[in-house]
Formats: C-alpha cells, structure tokens, sequence
C-alpha cells in the first residue's frame, strides 16, 4: 500500500516503512525527523478533503484495530505517530511539474492518444543511444530488440498516458511502486511523469522528440525489462485509483486547520497549534484547572467521555491518577491520586522525552519527564494516565 | 547483617500478594492495589528506600497495563512481582 499526494510541481509519497527497505540509499522522512519537521512537510501536500480516504487507507493497513479517522487533522496525527514508531516512511520527490515542454514552432495536426504514442514510439530508437549517452553508459541494443520493447510497452503507455489525462497524475508515482531499483527508480519516475507530460500536449516533432527523450532516458536509468514490468503495474494500479488533483499553493497549512475546525465544529482561537511541544496544547503559560473528574467539562469521543483539560483530552483514569494523594481515592477510583497536576502534565507531554509503542493495534506515547510520565494516544492529543515514578 | 522491616505485617501482604500474583490467583490491579497501599502505610523515613520502591514497582504496574499488549500483561507483572519478592529478600539478608 502506497500513497502518492502531488503539490505543485512535488510528490510525496507515503508507503510502509517494509516498502522503503528494499530501496538503496532512499532520502528518506521517518522517525528520525522531528515532529514539527515531519508535520511541516505534511503540512504542505495534505490540503484537501479528497485525500482522508487515502490516509485512512495507509493507516488502516498498518493499524487495522481502530476505527478510521473522521478528520484529516486526525489522521494527520496518526500519521505522525506511525511514523515516529518507525512503521511509515516517506519520500519527497521534486520536479514534478504538471507543465509540459511546449514549443513555439508549428503545430502539426491533432492525434489521437494511440497515435501520439505510436509516434514517440517512432522516434524512441533515435533518443535511446543519446539518452545512453547522456548517462555516460553504452547503448548496446540491437534493433530487433528496440522492437521488442516498442511492441512490449505500447498498449501499457497509452494506457498510462491515457489515466493521466483523466487526471490521475501523482498516481503514476504510486502506480509506478517499489522495486527491483535503487533511489534510481525515481529518476525514472520522474522522467515517465515528463514524459507522460509531454506526450498529452505535443504537437510539434520538437515536442514529440522531447517526450520520447524523457522516455529513453527512464528506460536507460532502469533498464527495458524493468520498465515494461513497471508500466504494466502502474496501469493496473491506476486504474483503481481515484483522481488526484493539483494542490493549490496558498498556505496549506492553515487551509488544513480551517477545515478541521469546520469538521470539529470548533472556532479557529480553540483550535490546537500544531508544532507546539508533541502536536496540541496550551499557549504554556495558561494555568489549567487542577480539579476532579467532575469539575471539568466532558466530551465523547468515540462512545468514550473524556474532559478537556486545555486543549488536551484527559481519561476519567487520567484525572483520578493526577488527585492530590493527601485527598484520598476518588469516588469509583482504586487508590489515592498521584499529586499531579495538569500544568505538569503538559509539561511533560511538550518537553519530555517520548517513547511510542504499540498496544493492541493502538499507537501510544509515554512521555517522561523527571519522575512524573504521562501515556498519551493521538500525538498528545489523549491523555490515558499518568505515572509518578518513585526514582 | 540482617535487616527488620518497620512495617512487618505490610511486608508479609505484600509478599503474599506477589506470590498470588505469580500463581495466577490475583490480578496485576490487585496487586498494583497492594502497593498502593503500602505507599500510604510506609511513612518512615528510614523506609524511604522502600517507599520509593513501591511507587516505582506501581509506576511500572501502571505502564504495563497501558502500553502494554493484553496477552503479554500477565508475564510482563509477573516479572515485576518476581523482582519484588527478590528486592525484599536482598534488604532483609544484606541489611
């Protein structure tokens, strides 16, 4: 299972941590990154609603045991966590404009996709030995055996070219998949994307060149039998995916969080920042109400109450553990509180230091700090209990 | 050098506890339960070792139960019940 989300002229792509193993020397984002960077670069291609069932997807198939998420900013958090448990990586990949190559010369007539495929496919014998060239490698092919590849790859490339005029274009990098390949297999991609490009616009023999150029040079970087095989898997893949449109490059950021308060039904000013300590929270300087379970107000989330306690959500377990210890057991609670308090709590959640691990199927953070650890779900988001530790 | 705890009958609980513990016949909520007790009855300063060896043993009870699969809880406490029994066993016979 891999995602591809495209913005302008990048594509990130997300895949099982088992999946990025196979690729050598793979630039890759994961868990040695920091929060706020992972979240940052996130932040940048995850704009529009139309990707939640993407996310849910990847993450359903790495932790099937929770209900998928409702909002983007959910599972952006999940996301996060995953990838800081080490269980999702993923890669940014650039140059991947949407813009073809076009000339000014003249246009010759419009073609039908098969025919413009039929003409680079022409013209691929001429670009290989330059594309060869250009990579500083020997063009060994024979004649018969260029054949061979036109003949193996057509009706894989007008398939593919063809998907992505119906608008499927960073699924090409998905479709394309891991495998066989070092990080070459990205160049590689990225000179089909040029090529598919390129292929849908041209319309003059310098444009078509051009195309079959992009096209020689992935089949240099991978080699023919290679890039047959990936053709023939990207258009199987593409054909069940959905579209997946050009991002807009205003501030995805804040068009993220806007929408996630529409869907929490929240105003902006309560809204939780992310890039604060692990995700959510207070401003830090606002002094949270210590009280009991009754004092707080109550949400449900998922058929479970929680009480918000700034702009975290803390368990009934939780706030009993975080009592005064001198009050004795909370009604319905097995023992005295743990003298804990919320500023403390958070404290701990922003500064200490996390450890994330998964519990049956769920993704959960202690975080510690001196002797007081704090077990949190959803980035922070959660809180479970809380610990004191006697050393 | 033998040693004798200030809090005998606490001791004696506590082991029982873990013991039961280990033969499947309490909970890890019941023992954590026990050490909890014991944090409030051990007041001494001489048993601060102790004391702040019970809240270390609940604190680990405590993230067992939360972050810890369901199916590998039981092997998990008893290694923490094990490591009760033993700790005890070492302040009494080294003093």
């Amino acid at each position: 299972m891999q995602i591809s989300l495209q913005h302008n002229d990048r594509v990130m792509v997300l895949a099982p941590m088992n999946d990025f193993v196979r690729i050598r020397d793979v630039p890759l984002y994961s868990s040695g990154e920091t929060r706020e960077v992972l979240a940052g670069r996130l932040d940048e291609f995850i704009d529009t609603s139309g990707e939640l069932a993407d996310l849910n997807s990847l993450i359903d198939s790495i932790d099937p045991s929770r209900a998928s998420c409702r909002t983007e900013g959910l599972a952006v958090e999940r996301l996060l966590n995953l990838i800081a448990a080490g269980q999702i990586g993923f890669v940014v990949l650039d140059q991947f404009s949407n813009e073809p190559e076009l000339s000014e010369s003249e246009p010759s007539p419009d073609l039908d996709m098969s025919e413009r495929v039929q003409r680079i496919l022409d013209l691929l014998p001429e670009e290989l030995p330059k594309a060869f060239e250009e990579l500083g490698e020997q063009f060994v092919a024979s004649l018969t055996e260029i054949r061979q590849l036109v003949q193996t790859i057509a009706i894989s490339l007008v398939f593919v070219v063809g998907a992505f005029l119906s608008g499927i274009g960073a699924a090409i990098v998905t479709g394309i998949g891991f495998a066989l390949k070092g990080w070459d297999i990205f160049e590689a991609v990225r000179n089909i994307w040029r090529f598919v490009n390129q292929v849908a616009e041209a319309r003059t023999d310098e444009e078509f060149r051009r195309a079959a150029f992009f096209l020689a040079t992935a089949i240099a970087i991978l080699g023919i039998a290679i890039i047959s095989a990936l053709l023939k898997k990207a258009g199987g893949n593409i054909a069940r995916r959905r579209r997946v449109g050009q991002r807009p490059s205003s501030d995805s950021q804040s068009s993220n969080r806007s929408r996630q308060n529409r869907e929490d039904g929240r105003t902006p000013q309560e809204t939780p920042e992310r890039g604060q300590g692990s995700g959510q929270g207070t401003n830090g300087r606002e002094r949270l109400l210590w009280g009991s379970w009754n004092d707080y107000p109550k949400e449900t989330i998922n058929g479970r109450e929680y009480a918000r306690i700034g702009d975290r959500y803390y368990s009934r377990h939780a706030v009993d553990r975080m009592q005064p210890s001198g009050l004795g057991a909370p009604a319905g609670a097995d023992g005295p509180g743990r003298n804990v308090t919320p500023n403390m709590v958070e404290h701990v959640v922003r500064n200490g230091t996390p450890r994330t691990q998964t519990v049956d199927g769920v993704v959960r953070t202690v975080h510690r700090s001196g002797n007081v650890s704090v077990v949190t779900e959803d980035g922070g988001r959660t809180i479970i209990t809380i610990l004191r530790h006697g050393s | 050098m033998t040693r004798a705890f200030l809090y005998p009958s606490y001791i004696e609980e506590l082991r029982q506890a873990c013991r039961k513990h280990l033969g499947e016949v309490v909970s890890t909520q019941e023992l954590q339960a026990t050490i909890r007790v014991g944090e409030q009855h051990v007041v001494a300063l001489e048993e601060k070792q102790l004391r702040s060896f019970l809240t270390d043993m609940e604190a680990d009870l405590e993230l067992i139960l939360f972050t810890v699969d369901e199916d590998k809880q039981l092997d998990a406490s008893k290694a923490i019940a094990r490591k009760i029994l033993t700790r005890l066993e070492e302040w009494e016979r080294d003093g």
